[in-house]
């Protein structure tokens, strides 16, 4: 699934452009790692892709097709093509991990069998296979409120694996993660985007965290790509144009 | 209103300190609101005639009444018609509370207005529904018993009274449930519902887990309001055990009613103790 950005742009109601000229096209399987300033655009870039914001220049083309023009059914068809991790987790707290990464699957269930809590034995398989992938099957009984920041992170991006995305939209996936915590995610992300093919777009605070895993950095500056191309070709000189500034000890995870 | 009072009252005395410096402090009107009060429940005594005098004498009226409710005991193979009638009362209420609680999740979902932000058309929708709502909250459920009573053949009171605790369940159990979920972390919800989902699933899958102990909670507690309330229904003829207390008392068998009394405080106190438990568990 190719995601082709062609002269996108996007003003919020409120007048601030965040976007501006946006053109990159993404091929499937690539590990992409947007960085740049927090307000830079980098969090717009990534909803505009699976819609919870719409563009409002240009044309964004995912696998062919505009989302914009997508609505009711066929949107959620088109979603459900996209997972996302958030920062915050965004768990369900008072339940198993296991019943957590089975919400992603309620798509093809009807509402009886969800309301009841009952999940296929296939479901369930995928379920639980998408934990071991992330190392973290044993926890599958636990509550999720009981777990670490780290495993929940885990078990977050378990949910959109058994979800079977194409592309996994990841919006500052470790930035509330300490350093050894976040590389173990961080590894997580790298080992399914090589095992599934999945392309895996990530917004990094951490400029080390990205250019250790991304194959490929895209640097946006005031909502414009200001680098796009291979991790070995970042340097200091277009870190501190992507940056506008010199970086600071903020900017890097450490260890 | 203050501006009321600014001009009419005096201020208080200003405070001189060692340096010279003036400290205005600020008026209190407790001491008006007070007067205004006392002249408030004097009037509201006079129009209930409240009278200490005849308290007092009614009082010790009263005693031998209350000696011949203790004395339940005399009429102890009276028990034998209680009990099928605390069953009924029971029974009421536990159906009642069920239809009530199943009905209410899905209305306290639609009305939610945190769950359908975005939608203009929510808004009106959820407004009006919970318009609707607080005017069901309005009436007690004796007035819906009385008022359903009229639409049934005489002889269907428990119905009746099943009906009237339904409504009362619904009205207050679906307030109650909207605005707990009104305080929720949507976090969840909104990860589900990016996962290509409709908005009622997303709410089955990722915010009923969270609220279930909750609800459940809950409808225990409109379980115990149910069971002591519709042992009252049945002075309009709604059923249950308040249809032979109300006969009792108006037929001068004291000793009766007090065991129906004893009956009812039992099972009162029982279901408390055992609702309780349930929900200390549940938290």
């Amino acid at each position: 699934m190719a995601i082709v950005f062609e002269k996108v742009g996007k003003t919020y109601d409120n007048g601030v452009e965040a976007l501006k000229n946006i053109d990159a096209t993404i091929e499937q399987g690539e590990f992409i790692a947007i960085i740049g300033l927090s307000g830079a655009g980098k969090s717009t870039f990534l909803k505009c892709i699976n819609k919870i914001h719409d563009v409002t220049v240009g044309e964004l083309l995912v696998d062919g097709i505009n989302p914009n023009t997508l609505h009711g059914k066929d949107l959620r068809k088109y979603k459900r093509k996209i997972g996302m991790v958030f920062q915050s987790f965004n768990l369900i707290g008072k339940t198993t991990v296991l019943k957590n990464v089975l919400a992603s699957r309620v798509a093809d269930m009807p509402l009886w069998k969800t309301i009841l809590g009952v999940y296929s034995k296939p479901d369930k398989i995928v379920a639980l296979e998408a934990l071991d992938k992330v190392g973290i099957l044993e926890k599958a009984y636990t509550r999720a409120d009981q777990l670490s920041g780290g495993q929940q992170q885990r078990v977050a991006l378990a949910r959109t694996v058994a979800q079977e995305p194409t592309v996994i939209l990841a919006d500052e996936p470790v930035a509330s993660l300490d350093p050894i915590t976040a590389k173990q995610v961080m590894d997580d992300f790298k080992r399914i985007n090589q095992l599934e093919q999945i392309t895996v777009i990530a917004n990094m605070h951490h400029v080390d965290l990205a250019l250790q895993y991304a194959v490929r950095v895209i640097g946006i500056r005031d909502g414009e790509i200001v680098f796009d191309g291979p991790v070995e070709k970042v340097n200091d000189d277009i870190l501190t144009h992507v940056y506008g500034r010199a970086l600071t000890d903020d900017d890097f995870i450490g260890e | 209103m203050i501006g009321f009072f600014d001009k009419v009252l005096p201020r208080p005395k200003k405070l001189t300190l060692e340096n010279g410096t003036l400290v205005q402090p600020p008026r209190s009107a407790s001491i008006y609101i007070s007067i205004i009060l006392i002249f408030v429940i004097g009037w509201f005594t006079q129009i209930t005639k409240f009278d200490l005098e005849q308290l007092i004498s009614k009082f010790f009226n009263f005693w031998p009444f209350i000696r011949r409710i203790f004395q339940f005991y005399t009429v102890w193979d009276y028990v034998g018609a209680v009990i099928p009638k605390v069953m009924e009362t029971l029974r009421m209420a536990i159906l009642g509370t069920f239809i009530g609680a199943v009905i209410s999740l899905p209305v306290a979902y639609m009305i939610s207005a945190n769950l359908h932000k975005n939608s203009r058309f929510g808004n009106v929708f959820i407004n009006i529904g919970k318009g609707l709502l607080s005017l069901l909250r309005t009436f007690p459920m004796l007035v819906y018993a009385q008022i359903i009573l009229l639409l049934f053949a005489a002889g269907s009171g428990p119905i009746v009274g099943t009906i009237a605790v339904t409504i009362f369940t619904f009205s207050i159990l679906t307030k109650m449930m909207y605005e707990y979920i009104e305080t929720l972390d949507l976090g969840a919800f909104e990860a589900i519902e990016s996962t290509g989902v409709s908005k009622s699933k997303a709410f089955t899958a990722a915010i009923m887990p969270e609220i279930l102990s909750v609800y459940y909670s809950y409808s225990l507690y409109c379980f115990d309001i149910n069971v002591r309330h519709s042992a009252i229904l049945g002075y309009v003829g709604a059923g249950g055990i308040g249809v032979i207390l109300r006969a009792k008392l108006q037929g001068n068998s004291y000793e009766e009613a007090g065991l129906i009394l004893l009956a009812l405080f039992i099972t009162v106190l029982s279901i408390e103790a055992i609702s309780k438990a349930i929900r200390r568990r549940l938290a």
